[in-house]
């Protein structure tokens, strides 16, 4: 198969990381930080390890900021929930995934908040209104750093920046970017991620890092291991937000694929991707009757190209893929703000390919010979 | 009988934190199971050999490492007994 879905999973996983799951499994399989047995403690430091490398990767200065939640969606409605009020003004994108629009949405219908979107216009942020919107002093800033529908990077660093002129914390949902684009947690206040993605780890894992500015409660108090004399969730990071058992053989992988991230290197990584999602859409963009929904110049590129056909519907086309054995996405990719944004919400979406680290220039032939025979 | 201190934590994380710590500086620990006359917080503790507690304090300090209390044991007829740094 030619796996070209990594927008929604990474596959394949980096080297070693089945054989640490499957290790965990088999040869630990004790709970972390509960006890002191031998097992026990390789738990305990499995966890301590991944969390050392999310927080080299992240610039984080404390690891003890960076909580594992089971993915990033998990971890949006941690950040959310812990910190709206009744009544907040929130400003996001328009490029925002159903992981922070349903929680956006909920947040509007409990809790009567307002919500106000950044004016992008074919990929400019129109900066002069967003300093309007700022300056209106919204309460919350959660912005997506990439947009899982066409990979459009938002130049996140930058907003973020001007947000805290104003003293706006900001939300980055780090989903599409965490492994492949630099993410510091120098320019916000709390960042969300999945292990799974662009980490190249198992599914079931992701987190948050939290800033020591920010003061959130737990959604799942429970068990930590810690303060077990007390019936109330400890207020120490990372316990306060890591209640019940961890996936801990998802983290024994996630620790593997961190440290592959690590000795890869992010430039090889965003290097080998763009690449391939230059040739991708550079062809693309040689046959007929294929329009391109995603930006052309790579450094608003995140690795994810999305288009559709005026001579197939998507889901023929999707079809067609499968039986050549390319995996795909089409429809919605849970982002219907993001579809409304381009103009393809009302068509049923897009043909969404995406590539990974592990894919080869072949492999982009092999689709574009297939499109170009289904076009000729 | 080398001078021994039990070190308590109020999360994993931080008796992590400390663990590779005091590995760098080689010193002489063990992580044990926390000693029930002590505390019942956090399910293990740091167990440290051949220091009293005016030494290892500066250390915790200098390396921010987050515990919460430091005990030294002394050894009596048939058993041993904590005494809490103040």
């Amino acid at each position: 198969m030619i796996y070209l879905d990594n927008a929604a999973t990474s596959f394949p996983k980096a080297p070693g990381v089945a054989d640490a799951v499957s290790r965990f499994i088999t040869d630990i399989g004790a709970n972390a930080g509960r006890s002191s047995y031998s097992t026990a403690r390789k738990s305990s430091r499995i966890i301590y390890q991944t969390r050392k490398l999310l927080a080299k990767l992240l610039n984080a200065d404390n690891s003890s900021n960076i909580c594992f939640t089971m993915n990033t969606t998990q971890a949006l409605n941690i950040a959310l929930k812990g910190i709206v009020k009744p009544g907040f003004k929130v400003l996001t994108s328009p490029y925002e995934h159903n992981s922070v629009m349903r929680p956006l949405r909920q947040l509007e219908s409990q809790m009567n908040i307002s919500l106000d979107f950044i004016k992008i216009i074919d990929y400019d942020i129109d900066w002069q209104h967003l300093l309007f919107q700022l300056e209106q002093k919204p309460d919350l800033l959660i912005l997506t750093a990439a947009s899982n529908v066409n990979g459009y990077l938002l130049p996140y660093n930058k907003i973020a920046r001007m947000a805290h002129k104003y003293d706006i914390p900001v939300i980055l949902d780090a989903a599409q970017v965490l492994g492949s684009n630099p993410v510091d947690t120098a320019d916000f206040d709390i960042i969300c991620f999945p292990g799974h993605k662009g980490l190249l780890g198992p599914m079931g894992t992701g987190g948050l890092y939290v800033s020591d500015s920010i003061s959130l409660q737990s959604l799942m108090p429970g068990g930590t291991g810690s303060r077990s004399s007390s019936e109330y969730q400890p207020d120490e990071m990372p316990d306060l937000l890591e209640g019940g058992t961890p996936n801990l053989p998802g983290l024994a992988g996630l620790q593997v694929s961190l440290q592959f991230i690590h000795d890869t290197g992010i430039d090889a990584i965003v290097a080998r991707k763009l690449q391939l999602t230059s040739q991708l859409l550079q062809e693309l963009a040689n046959i007929d009757d294929i329009i391109i929904h995603s930006p052309i110049d790579p450094n608003l590129q995140a690795g994810v190209v999305s288009f559709t056909s005026l001579r197939y519907s998507i889901s023929d086309l999707a079809w067609e893929f499968d039986k050549a054995d390319i995996a795909c996405r089409m429809g919605m990719h849970c982002a219907p703000a993001a579809h409304k944004q381009l103009g393809t919400y009302e068509q049923g979406g897009t043909l969404r390919l995406s590539p990974g680290y592990f894919n080869t220039t072949a492999e982009i032939d092999s689709v574009i010979k297939l499109l170009k025979d289904l076009h000729k | 009988m080398k001078r021994q201190i039990v070190i308590t934590f109020h999360s994993t994380h931080s008796a992590m934190a400390a663990e590779d710590i005091f590995k760098e500086l080689k010193l002489d620990f063990e992580l044990i199971p926390t000693p029930r006359e002590i505390s019942a917080e956090c399910g293990f503790a740091l167990l440290v050999r051949g220091m009293d507690t005016t030494e290892i304090k500066p250390i915790c300090n200098k390396n921010q490492i987050k515990y919460d209390n430091i005990y030294l044991i002394k050894f009596t007829d048939g058993g041993k007994e904590y005494e809490k740094s103040n």
